[in-house]
């Protein structure tokens, strides 16, 4: 029996108009829907922004200062000024950051050596 | 004035793929109706279900215009196109448990979707085998294509498709057996 004739005489022409109709309302739908999500997305930001701004700003401003702070006095002249860069907070989680990194390269390395 | 779409029936298809492809929805719609009626037909033997059959092969255009930018060769978009469905049936076989599926299979078999002798007598044959030889044998004895492009579209291995399609078209065979010897052109 030949199976390719018995599939060439079952299979039919289909009329595409409503099928073409459907998949192109579906498209549709699909381009609503990105736009809406779109729409959506940048409302929330927008209102975020609105709500947060002033907040975000104050705790940016309070953990400027916070970083800044003085590891050790060294008053208003020349010294205080040229240690400014690294007697502060920030330097110290910089430092410890860079000491931290530094160990745990030296103990994988080892590990793997 | 006739516009520029209303010729689109008669450019070649490489045309309306690449117009297509820049995002025009004219040319989008010629494609599908170009297309539509071997997605559908491979769809309806894959699954015995008109309603389902053309959901899935909408599924399929839906993704054909959601990632044809992404098509490279214009000349590999009937390859492409028949990977994407193939995927499509895929993941609905997957998504659903296949003894379920089965079952429903056989089920609604009796309801089929082809009017003529022939589609519904194929229709319930396919239905006694397993979605994946289903697949196989509608790719190979349909679709006309070779063992090794039904092993590389379903990603399975090539003995595997090749059992698949000896075992599932031997099923067929004694199914069909009423048609053996009827000559061509009264199978209707």
């Amino acid at each position: 029996m030949d199976l390719q004739a018995l599939f060439a005489a079952a299979a039919h022409d289909l009329n595409g108009e409503e099928f073409t109709g459907g998949v192109l309302a579906k498209t549709r739908r699909l381009v609503y829907q990105v736009i809406a999500v779109a729409i959506g997305l940048l409302l929330t930001l927008l209102i975020c922004a609105w709500w947060f701004a002033v907040p975000v700003q104050e705790l940016s401003l309070l953990i400027t200062q916070f970083l800044g702070t003085p590891l050790i006095d060294l008053g208003e002249g020349w010294l205080g000024w040229i240690f400014t860069p690294v007697n502060n907070i920030a330097a110290l989680f910089v430092l410890s950051a860079k000491l931290l990194r530094m160990t745990w390269k030296k103990m994988v390395g080892a590990s793997y050596a | 004035m006739p516009q520029a779409h209303d010729y689109y029936p008669q450019c070649p298809e490489p045309l309306i793929i690449g117009l297509a492809r820049g995002g025009n929805r004219a040319a989008f719609a010629e494609l599908v109706r170009r297309r539509q009626s071997s997605i559908r037909n491979l769809m309806r033997r894959c699954c015995n279900d008109t309603t389902l059959a053309d959901d899935l092969a909408q599924q399929v255009f839906l993704k054909v215009w959601l990632s044809i930018r992404t098509l490279r060769k214009l000349s590999a978009f009937e390859a492409w196109l028949k990977r994407l469905a193939i995927h499509t049936w895929l993941q609905h076989i997957r998504k659903n448990d296949a003894l379920r599926q089965a079952g429903e299979i056989k089920e609604s078999y009796r309801a089929s979707h082809d009017s003529s002798a022939v589609g519904m007598d194929l229709d319930s044959a396919l239905a006694m085998l397993s979605p994946a030889e289903r697949l196989c044998v509608v790719l190979s004895y349909q679709d006309g294509m070779s063992h090794p492009e039904i092993a590389e579209l379903t990603e399975l291995p090539l003995g595997t498709v090749k059992s698949h399609i000896r075992r599932g078209a031997e099923r067929l065979q004694e199914q069909l057996s009423a048609y053996a010897d009827q000559p061509k052109g009264k199978s209707s």
